[in-house]
């Protein structure tokens, strides 16, 4: 993998506010980037994918969007089902709180893979919401 | 009574609330760290919600998580247990700002409980015996030389704002005052951004007494006897007992009518603590007032037949204290040893870990509060209590050979704990007396760091040794 698409890949998860993510390269290709607060570390898992494995297949991205807060969740305009196509800056539902309302967001373009919460689910720290394919 | 609350809390007091819970058909809500995703509480209780880190101040700290997770899963009040939130007046109030009730005092009892300078001034104003010293704060030099003179030397210099031994100075000899003086306003003032301190009788070898008490929202306040906390190293309890050895009935009805004109002075209702220091002549002096329930409650609850936490439950409901007396006379005698992971042969060094063999004692009349269990992980974190082991008994000497008989059955490995010293403190002649202080383990510290070596097994010896 080369090294511009590492730090693509590091901006698109900084901007989401992402902290892991796993792309699948090809079959049995699999890396694993994980970004702490500070300093930033890239940690690759499993196998080495070498730039010929890059040649073969689509990179194809999914992501985890998970809560860094605690409250009670509700879905925004829509209520979000598997294949629904999600467009970079959308809402997708929001997490309310004793003091507080915060709104999950999405900030590329992207399906969803899976759904992890219904309306009312009390979300706690680091719980699942989605799963996300990017594009 | 409330259908469910929150536990704002962790480890063996957060079973222990959620167990008297369970039994009065209470729901119970569980908050946890990311360090605690397997622990007891989270297991036992009927919902439990991840708040943050394992860093307590982001998670067992965090106020904003804990009354989103309360107000999310519609409990009616919270329970703080000890440590943590449960002295932070702030957080008391709060709670009862967003709707939920705080089992625990009013937070302006704790907050003035919180101030040792102001509960001081308010307890004499209250006619309750403090050390002598200063009134109030002291910030001259000479005339906190000169009060110290007056009261007698050795004296005690203290931060206002103070705990845990910092800012405070002993001072033995009248020409060492005033460079400990500067020291102790210095050390305040780092550590709690206030350099006031105060001067106070130093008292040699007292013994540490507590009364329990606990009050209704209908000014109804009853003491539960005294607890014995003398054998304590560095200002950490290890061991408690109720009644206490040193106690009278005649000073017990005196404690417990002390004791509850100090709650009174400040309309205190909940369960909480008035300590004394006791010296050898009987006279007892105030020390300081925690506005919570105390790691060595249980001790009380086996010789008063009360469970306190229910207590704490029901005069939070608003009900009236089922109890028509002001003294509960205690029923027999208890003891608690404190199992902490730490290791007596290393000066009771912290040693968390895995716990990879666990076998709790039983039998009648032996009582284990814990949260740990086989596999269990001690995270560094968090305190090092491992758990309480109490026993009761018709007289002091059968709870005491209880405990020993129980502190032997009492198997942890993969750790060190304190179990080898208490062992050795229930056999020890002193202690089997009951004359004993503070000073303790001071002073038999040494013969037991040799019973301990001498009786090593051979093969763990050889391996130190080499």
């Amino acid at each position: 993998m080369e090294a511009e698409q590492i730090r693509k890949i590091y901006e698109a998860m900084n901007e989401n506010g992402f902290n892991s993510i796993e792309l699948e390269l090809a079959e049995d290709h699999k890396i694993r980037m994980q970004l702490e607060h500070a300093p930033v570390r890239v940690a690759v898992a499993e196998d080495q994918p070498g730039v010929a494995d890059l040649e073969n297949g689509t990179l194809k991205t999914q992501v985890e969007i998970r809560s860094d807060k605690v409250g009670s969740f509700a879905f925004a305009e829509r209520q979000l089902k598997v294949g629904d196509r999600i467009k970079k800056g959308e809402t997708l539902g929001s997490i309310k709180g004793i003091s507080f309302q915060d709104r999950v967001k999405c900030s590329l373009d992207g399906t969803i893979a899976s759904v992890e919460v219904e309306p009312g689910t009390i979300v706690d720290y680091g719980r699942l919401l989605f799963v996300v394919d990017l594009e | 009574m409330f259908s469910k609350i929150l536990v704002a809390n962790r480890g063996e007091i957060a079973v222990r609330v959620i167990r008297t819970c369970k039994r009065m058909g209470i729901a119970t809500v569980a908050v946890y760290s990311e360090a605690d995703q397997n622990a007891l509480h989270v297991q036992m209780a009927d919902e439990a919600y991840c708040i943050g880190p394992a860093r307590p101040d982001l998670s067992y700290l965090n106020i904003p998580n804990i009354l989103s997770v309360a107000h999310a899963s519609n409990c009616e009040a919270i329970h703080p247990g000890y440590g943590f939130l449960s002295e932070n007046p702030s957080f008391a109030e709060i709670v009862e700002k967003c709707g939920f009730v705080f089992i625990g005092p009013e937070h302006r009892a704790i907050e003035r409980m919180g101030q040792k300078s102001v509960a001081r001034d308010l307890m004499i104003r209250s006619g309750v015996p403090v050390m002598p010293g200063s009134q109030g704060s002291v910030e001259d030099e000479r005339e906190a030389l000169e009060i110290a003179r007056q009261i007698g030397f050795p004296v005690l210099i203290k931060a206002t704002s103070g705990g845990g031994g910092k800012g405070m100075r002993l001072v033995e000899r009248e020409e060492d005052f005033n460079n400990l003086f500067r020291m102790a306003q210095g050390e305040a003032e780092s550590s709690f951004a206030d350099k006031r301190v105060y001067v106070e009788k130093y008292m040699r070898n007292p013994r540490h007494i507590e009364v329990q008490i606990i009050g209704d929202r209908h000014g109804k306040i009853v003491a539960l006897g005294e607890r014995e906390c003398s054998i304590q190293r560095r200002h950490q309890k290890l061991i408690e007992e109720s009644p206490s050895p040193a106690v009278s009935p005649d000073l017990r009805r005196e404690l417990a009518e002390t004791a509850i004109r100090a709650a009174k002075a400040i309309n205190y209702y909940n369960a909480g603590t008035i300590e004394f220091l006791l010296d050898s002549d009987g006279k007892f002096f105030f020390m300081e007032m925690n506005t919570r329930l105390q790691v060595e409650h249980p001790v009380t609850e086996m010789v008063c037949n009360y469970d306190l936490v229910e207590l704490q439950l029901r005069v939070a409901a608003g009900e009236h204290l089922p109890i028509e007396a002001d003294l509960v006379e205690p029923y027999g005698w208890a003891i608690e040893c404190r199992i902490n992971a730490e290791d007596p042969a290393m000066s009771f060094i912290p040693c968390p870990g895995r716990i990879e063999k666990y076998l709790v004692p039983g039998g009648p009349w032996v009582r284990v509060d814990s949260a740990a269990y086989q596999n269990y992980l001690i995270s560094s974190n968090y305190d090092s209590m491992v758990a309480k082991l109490i026993a009761w008994g018709r007289t002091r000497d059968e709870a005491l050979d209880r405990m020993s008989a129980a502190l032997r059955e009492y198997k942890v490995e993969g750790i060190e704990t304190t179990i080898p010293f208490h062992i050795h403190v229930m056999k020890h002649p002193d202690f089997r007396s009951g004359n004993f202080s503070t000073s303790f383990v001071d002073k038999h510290f040494a013969a037991f760091l040799k019973e301990l070596n001498d009786n090593r097994p051979v093969e763990k010896a050889a391996t130190a040794a080499s």
